[in-house]
C-alpha cells in the first residue's frame, strides 16, 4: 500500500513550485520577472513525497497488476495488444493536465461520457489517487489536484467502448510535469526526449482560464502556447497526422469574474484563430474546447465541455487514414509498349 | 460423482456467510420447494454450517469471517432426476478480496479458490460506497444557503475508494494473469434486498442506477465468453439482532414467521421465489 503525506511549510513567503529556486536567489521557473507576479509565490509549499512503490507483503502471496500509472515500456506493451489513442497534454504547472484526466475518470463513475463506456482500466490505484483531493472523502473545502511530479512520463490508462461499437479502444494519457514542457521554449530540441508527443494522436495544449483574466498573464500564455507549438513543430514531434486540442480549462474562474469573462473569453478565440492561421498546415485538425473538469467554484458544473473533449480524443486517429496517390500514366518509352494504348484508342473511336 | 465448485466473492459484510447459513437451512429443512435438493446431510464443514444455520434461524447477525481460505464447505445436490454431484464454496473473508485491491497480492490459497469457473459476487445493495465530489456538494450547499464546511485534509487510502471502483479491479484480475482461467459465469447477488425493493426496480436496473462503472464494465469489458445474471437476495427477510445489543422488534417479528425459509427473497428477471438454490442451478445450466 502506498501512503501520502502532506507537508506545509508557511514561516517566509516563498514558491509553491519545490523545484522554483526563487527563495534562494535563483530566478522564477515560470519566467516572470517579478516573483511576486507568479501565482505561486508566496503560497505555502506543499511538498507531496513520490510515489513509493507497494512494499512486499511479508504473506507470499501472488503478485497482482500494479494498478499504477504506466511507464513508457508498459505503455509501448499495451500498443501492441489492440486499438489505442494516445493524449499528450501540454501546459504549464497548474495549467489543469491532471484535472482533465481525473475528471474523464470520474464522469464515466456516473455513466458513459460522450458516447463512450468504460471497459477497464489498468491504472485505477492512479485515478484514484489524483481523484482524491476533489472527492468528499478528502475531507477538503475545495477541490485540489496534486501537482505532477517531474521525472519520466507517466500514462494513465482505460478502455472505451464507442456507442454502437463492440470493440474496445484504449486510450492513454502521457501525464509529465509541466515545467518540462516550458523547458523547450529555450531549448526546442528537448522536445525530441519526450516519447509521448510523436506517437500522440491528439496533442493537447492547456490553456489556463484563469490566467486569461489577468491582463498581463495573457500574453505571457499566449506566447507560451504559440512558443511550445513551434518547438515542437521545428524539432519535428508533430507529425502531420496529429490533431491539435487547445483546451480552455478552469471555466468556472473565468465566469465567477463577471468583468474580465468576457475578455478573456474573445482572447482565447483570437489565440485559437492566430494558431489555425499558424499551424494548419502542420496539424490534420485543429479543435478548441472550454472546460470546468474539477471546478473550485458553483460558476461551473463538474466536467462540463468534458463529453465533447472525449469525443475528439477517441476519434478515429488521422494516422490510419492513408494518403490518398495520384496515379499517373507514365508514357512507355518503346513504341511496343504503347500498342495497348493506341488499341484502347482505336476501340473507342 | 460429478463435482462442481463455486467461488464466492465480496468485500467485508457483504453477506457471504449470511447466505450459506440460510441455504443449508433452507437445503435440511424442506419448508419450501427448491430446484437443487440435498442429497446427504454429511457435508465438507457441516457443523460450521449447523453453527451459522442456528444463528440465522434464531435471527441473529453473523459473526464476521476472518479467516483465509481455511474453510471449504461441500454440499451433496441433485438437480431433480439428473445423477448427484457434489458442490464446494471456500468461506472467505472478505478482507481477502479487499487486500487484493489495497496490496496487489493474493494470498494463494485464495487464489486456489479463484480458479473456480462459477463466480457468484456478493454486493451488499444498502451499503454501497458511492463516489461524492466536493464540487458537487459546493452547487448542493449554495442552493440551500448553507456555508462550505473547512475541514482537515485526509490524505489518499486505496481503502477510500468507491465499492464499484474495487469490484471492477477484482474481475479484472479474474481477466488477467496470474488468476485468468477462461471463461467464468458470474452470478451478481444484491443481497440485503429488502433494503433495496423499496426502490421498485429489478436487480438489474438497480446495478444500473447505484454502481454504473461496474455496470458499463460488465457490458463491455468482460470477455465476451464471460456470462453474468443478476440476481437480488434477501436471505435474512429484515433487521437482525447483534451480540450484546438489544432485542430488535423486527427480528422479533422474523422470528415469529412460521416457515422461516419464507424469510428468504430471490428475485431476478424472470420473478420472486424463497429458492436461494436458483442462481447455484443457473452455474449448471
Amino acid at each position: 500500500m502506498t501512503t501520502m503525506e502532506h507537508v506545509e511549510e508557511d514561516s517566509e513567503p516563498q514558491c509553491a513550485n519545490p523545484d522554483c529556486k526563487i527563495a534562494s536567489g535563483g530566478r522564477c521557473l515560470e519566467g516572470f520577472p517579478e516573483a511576486s507576479a507568479c501565482p505561486q509565490f508566496g503560497k505555502a509549499l506543499v511538498i507531496v513525497p513520490g510515489i513509493t512503490p507497494t512494499p512486499k507483503s511479508s504473506v507470499s502471496g501472488l503478485r497482482l497488476p500494479h494498478a499504477q500509472s504506466l511507464s513508457i515500456s508498459e505503455a509501448t506493451s499495451l500498443l501492441r495488444h489492440g486499438p489505442c489513442n494516445v493524449i499528450s497534454l501540454v501546459g504549464p504547472f497548474d495549467s489543469g493536465k491532471t484535472s482533465l484526466v481525473a475528471g474523464i475518470y470520474d464522469l464515466l463513475q456516473r455513466g458513459p461520457v460522450g458516447g463512450y463506456a468504460f471497459a477497464g482500466s489498468s491504472t485505477m490505484h492512479s485515478f484514484e489517487r489524483a481523484c482524491h483531493d476533489s472527492r468528499r472523502d478528502s475531507e477538503r473545502s475545495e477541490a485540489h489536484m496534486e501537482r505532477t511530479e517531474r521525472g519520466e512520463v507517466l500514462f494513465f490508462h482505460v478502455d472505451l467502448v464507442g456507442e454502437g461499437f463492440d470493440a474496445k479502444r484504449a486510450a492513454l494519457f502521457g501525464n509529465r510535469a509541466g515545467e518540462e514542457y516550458t523547458m523547450v521554449h529555450d531549448e526546442p530540441d528537448r522536445a525530441k526526449a519526450y516519447p509521448e508527443l510523436k506517437r500522440s494522436d491528439v496533442l493537447t495544449v492547456l490553456v489556463d482560464g484563469a490566467k486569461l483574466l489577468n491582463a498581463g498573464e495573457r500574453h505571457q500564455v499566449r506566447a507560451e502556447v504559440r512558443l511550445t507549438l513551434r518547438a515542437f513543430v521545428e524539432s519535428g514531434v508533430a507529425p502531420p497526422w496529429q490533431c491539435l486540442a487547445l483546451v480552455l480549462t478552469k471555466l468556472d474562474a473565468i465566469r465567477k469574474d463577471e468583468a474580465g469573462r468576457d475578455g478573456a473569453l474573445s482572447f482565447f478565440e483570437a489565440l485559437v484563430a492566430k494558431v489555425r492561421d499558424d499551424y494548419a498546415s502542420n496539424f490534420a485538425e485543429i479543435q478548441a474546447f472550454i472546460v470546468a473538469a474539477s471546478p473550485k467554484t458553483t460558476n461551473a458544473h463538474r466536467g462540463e465541455g468534458m463529453h465533447e473533449l472525449l469525443r475528439y480524443w477517441m476519434s478515429d486517429p488521422a494516422r490510419n487514414v492513408p494518403a490518398a496517390i495520384e496515379q499517373k500514366e507514365v508514357a512507355k518509352e518503346r513504341a511496343f509498349g504503347r500498342l495497348p494504348l493506341l488499341a484502347t484508342a482505336r476501340t473507342g473511336t | 460423482m460429478t463435482a462442481h465448485d463455486i467461488v464466492v466473492l465480496g468485500l467485508p459484510g457483504s453477506g457471504k456467510t449470511t447466505f450459506l447459513a440460510a441455504l443449508w437451512h433452507l437445503l435440511t429443512s424442506d419448508e419450501v420447494e427448491t430446484r437443487l435438493s440435498l442429497v446427504s446431510l454429511q457435508a465438507g464443514e457441516s457443523a460450521h454450517l449447523n453453527e451459522i444455520a442456528a444463528l440465522w434461524r434464531r435471527a441473529r447477525v453473523q459473526e464476521r469471517t476472518l479467516h483465509a481460505g481455511d474453510r471449504t464447505v461441500t454440499m451433496s445436490l441433485r438437480n431433480g432426476a439428473a445423477p448427484k454431484f457434489q458442490l464446494s464454496f471456500p468461506d472467505l473473508a472478505g478482507e481477502s478480496f479487499q487486500r487484493m485491491w489495497e496490496t496487489r497480492e493474493c494470498a494463494p490459497e485464495v487464489a486456489a479458490s479463484l480458479r473456480s469457473a462459477n463466480v457468484l459476487l456478493f454486493i451488499h445493495a444498502d451499503k454501497i460506497k458511492a463516489p461524492g465530489w466536493i464540487a458537487d456538494d459546493a452547487e448542493d450547499a449554495e442552493a440551500a444557503g448553507l456555508p462550505p464546511e473547512p475541514g482537515k485534509p485526509v490524505s489518499w487510502n486505496a481503502r477510500m475508494a468507491p465499492t464499484q471502483v474495487k469490484l471492477v479491479d477484482l474481475l479484472q484480475s479474474l481477466q488477467a494473469p496470474p488468476l485468468e482461467t477462461g471463461a467464468r459465469s458470474v452470478a451478481i447477488v444484491l443481497s440485503a434486498w429488502d433494503k433495496a425493493a423499496g426502490a421498485g426496480m429489478l436487480p438489474d436496473e438497480y446495478l444500473t442506477a447505484h454502481l454504473p462503472l461496474l455496470r458499463q464494465y460488465l457490458s463491455h469489458g468482460l470477455n465476451k465468453a464471460w456470462t453474468v445474471r443478476v440476481f437480488g437476495i434477501s436471505a435474512q427477510g429484515g433487521v437482525y439482532d447483534e451480540a450484546g445489543k438489544p432485542s430488535k422488534d423486527e427480528a422479533q417479528r422474523i422470528r415469529e414467521m412460521d416457515v422461516p425459509s419464507q424469510r428468504i427473497a430471490v428475485v431476478s428477471a424472470e420473478g420472486q421465489s424463497h429458492d436461494l438454490t436458483e442462481p447455484l442451478q443457473w452455474f449448471l445450466a
